[in-house]
């Protein structure tokens, strides 16, 4: 995200709406220009006090392009934020890229978001898009992925697809500051240096996806060279810093779902080469080392890790009931490493849409079953028109802590 | 008065006749026998069109939706791709499936591009309501002729067409229709008009066509609306830019082609 000024958004916004009145009056075969404006109420339910008022102008511009020899799309999906209680403004492209089609292959270069692998919502093979914890609330999953600047080649071998995905610039997980330094131990200090991933071809991101879909099941195998989207937190025991660094995964893993009956069932699994986990040291232990081993010593574990899950869909009289479980392993574990051996979470999630579909209701629980937190996401909304919507929802934790805030939230789409 | 009575036996005749003769026809051919000629009405090896569904509450007020259908049959497998082009709330959706030759349960797949991937779905629930208009899953697909009993009422006559009204009454007591009625057109095999009653046997709704057309040399029901009596609402559907045997290629029923559009 980037603040900008206020005037600079005005001006921005104008041109762009300009440029598309242009556009549409004066081309027939047209680009595709969609508009969306929203206002939402976000209510803090702990400290009882406004917690946001945001209006969002999200563009979505599509032109289709076509010549003798190149067929293809670009699109450009630009959102304008205000938030009339902080008064702060934020630009950001969500996605911004261009496609080529060709007969048995797609190139697709700029900014993007993909959705890999059959659980819905859990990260476990959909590792391409880093995740921005610090939206809230989610009112659209794919608001929580941040774009990646990269290139995307699919081919299609009958009819299934092979994508590989070439990441040339790293970006890391976005969450809020407090996180990071509620695991600073009393008396160190960060020390940033070594944590900025450089853009160079050595350090892109590579990621590989077969996908296929046919009568008996669907089913996709990734794997992925990348580097961690949260850092690990290393640290120098004689000069008492914490250092945030990114390290090297190495991942294969799949998925797949097929139908039984009125079921669709679900699993997907990963395994990680490569992941870091903070150790937990007695002051026993520090004093018992020599000052040669202080200094080698960064309170850090290399391990692999496996995270699977098993999920089934369950659609009866137009509701439909989703449960996903879903468990990551550390292999080889050790009893002084800060995180659990097994981390299990459940979700659950019931469906149904009345009024001939016009207003759709959810709840979606979360159950993190080691920290024994249950949170809830309720969500109605209403299209009181095709081009009006009404959403009313909350984040809402029932029991255990939770760094999020609970809220609710009041908004207004209005598509135009 | 001698040409009164020949006048009134003239007619007696005429009508026994009448009778006897609509029975005749009636028996020519069973219940199953017209449905079995609607089933194998030609409709192509393959079609595509742009439909364009109107839903309509009991007040009036109009909800549009907009799509591009293909669909083809491979023989074995037909195949069916929908691209909902607006409005803009759902428009980039589309929706695929197979349908499959016997008893083999239909396969279906959804792109939701808020989600940006394909989910597959169950096809059990084929009485769902499709994108919230008035038709079932299940009534826009085909189905088993030999999944319901079928009976000849009778011929009749309807929009100036000469109909065979047949009864059909599923096999699977659960099915969500108790018994369906169609009015059949004679040598042209379209059902006209349908009536659909719900469990507990009361009238639910009805489809009716308002034009049919030859393209391409096939009878094609271009304008239809389902009203469901009991809630009174209703669902316009209308095919445009019709075409048959355009040579859709098999890759148009794919993962790809779901994800790209149209």
């Amino acid at each position: 995200m980037i603040t900008i000024n206020k005037k600079i958004l005005i001006t921005v916004l104008s041109f762009v709406m300009i440029i598309s009145i242009i556009t549409f009056s004066t081309s027939a075969d047209a680009a595709y220009l969609s508009n969306s404006f929203i206002s939402r109420y976000v209510y803090d339910l702990e400290n009882e006090d406004d917690f946001s008022f945001t209006l969002i102008y999200d563009v979505g511009y599509e032109k289709k392009i076509s010549t003798k020899n190149i067929f293809g799309k670009l699109n450009i999906e630009p959102r304008f934020e205000y938030d009339l209680i902080s008064e702060k403004e934020k630009m950001d492209i969500k996605e911004a890229y261009l496609d080529l089609y060709f007969s048995n292959y797609d190139l697709r270069i700029g900014k993007q978001k993909l959705t890999w692998g059959k659980s819905d919502g859990l990260v476990i093979t959909n590792i391409v898009n880093p995740q921005d914890y610090t939206v809230n609330p989610v009112v659209e999953f794919s608001d929580q992925m941040q774009g990646i600047n990269g290139l995307k080649t699919t081919f299609y071998p009958y009819n299934d697809s092979f994508e590989m995905i070439v990441v040339p610039e790293f970006k890391e997980t976005n969450m809020e500051e407090s996180l990071i330094t509620q695991n600073i131990p009393q008396g160190f200090t960060i020390d940033e240096s070594e944590k900025a991933v450089d853009t160079n071809l050595e350090n892109s991101e590579l990621f590989l996806r077969y996908s296929s879909i046919g009568s008996k099941y669907d089913c996709e195998v990734m794997a992925g060279y990348y580097w961690n989207d949260t850092p690990t937190l290393h640290k120098d025991l004689v000069n008492k810093t914490v250092i945030p660094k990114h390290h090297r995964i190495a991942s294969i893993g799949g998925s797949i779902s097929t139908m039984a009956g009125p079921f669709i069932l679900k699993g997907e699994g990963i395994f990680n080469s490569g992941t870091y986990y903070n150790q937990e040291m007695s002051q026993q232990e520090l004093l018992e080392m020599t000052p040669q081993e202080l200094q080698e010593e960064d309170g850090v574990v290399e391990k692999d890790q496996l995270i699977w899950m098993v999920g089934v869909d369950y659609s009866n009289e137009g509701y439909l009931f989703a449960t996903q479980f879903k468990q990551e392993a550390i292999l080889d574990y050790e009893e002084n490493i800060i995180k659990d051996e097994f981390s299990n979470q459940m979700n659950f999630l019931v469906k149904k849409d009345f009024m001939r579909s016009k207003l759709n209701t959810e709840i979606n629980f979360h159950y993190n079953i080691n920290d024994e937190v249950l949170m809830t996401k309720p969500s109605i909304s209403y299209d009181y028109s095709s081009e009006i919507n009404f959403k009313a929802g909350a984040n809402y934790n029932l029991e255990g802590e939770n760094p999020k805030t609970d809220v609710i939230y009041l908004q207004t789409e209005y598509l135009f | 008065m001698k040409f009164t009575k020949i006048l009134t036996v003239f007619f007696a005749l005429t009508l026994i006749f009448t009778g006897i003769s609509s029975e005749v026809m009636a028996e020519d051919l069973s219940g199953r026998e017209v449905i079995q000629n609607v089933y194998e009405r030609e409709e192509g090896e393959s079609r595509e069109a742009e439909m364009n569904m109107v839903l309509i509450n009991k007040h009036g007020d109009k909800r549009v939706r907009d799509l591009k259908q293909f669909n083809k049959d491979f023989g074995d497998v037909e195949k069916k791709i929908m691209f909902f082009t607006g409005p803009q709330d759902i428009r980039g959706t589309s929706f695929m499936n197979w349908s499959y030759e016997g008893n083999k349960e239909d396969d279906q797949w959804i792109y939701l591009p808020a989600l940006g991937k394909i989910k597959r779905i169950s096809s059990d629930s084929k009485g769902d309501y499709f994108m919230g208009s008035d038709f079932t899953y299940d009534d826009l697909g085909e189905r088993n002729i030999d999944a319901d009993n079928h009976k000849l009422l009778r011929t009749d006559t309807l929009d100036g067409e000469e109909v065979y009204v047949v009864e059909s009454i599923p096999k699977d007591e659960d099915y969500m229709y108790s018994k369906t009625i169609t009015w059949v057109i004679k040598d042209k095999w379209i059902g006209l008009k349908k009536e659909f009653y719900d469990r507990s046997g009361e009238h639910l709704k009805t489809l009716k066509v308002n034009e049919y057309k030859k393209i391409d040399g096939i009878i094609t029901v271009t304008e239809s609306e389902m009203h469901n009596i009991q809630k009174d609402h209703k669902t316009q559907l209308k095919l445009d830019e019709v075409k048959y045997n355009s040579g859709i290629d098999e890759n148009t029923f794919s993962e790809r082609q779901m994800k790209m559009g149209i």
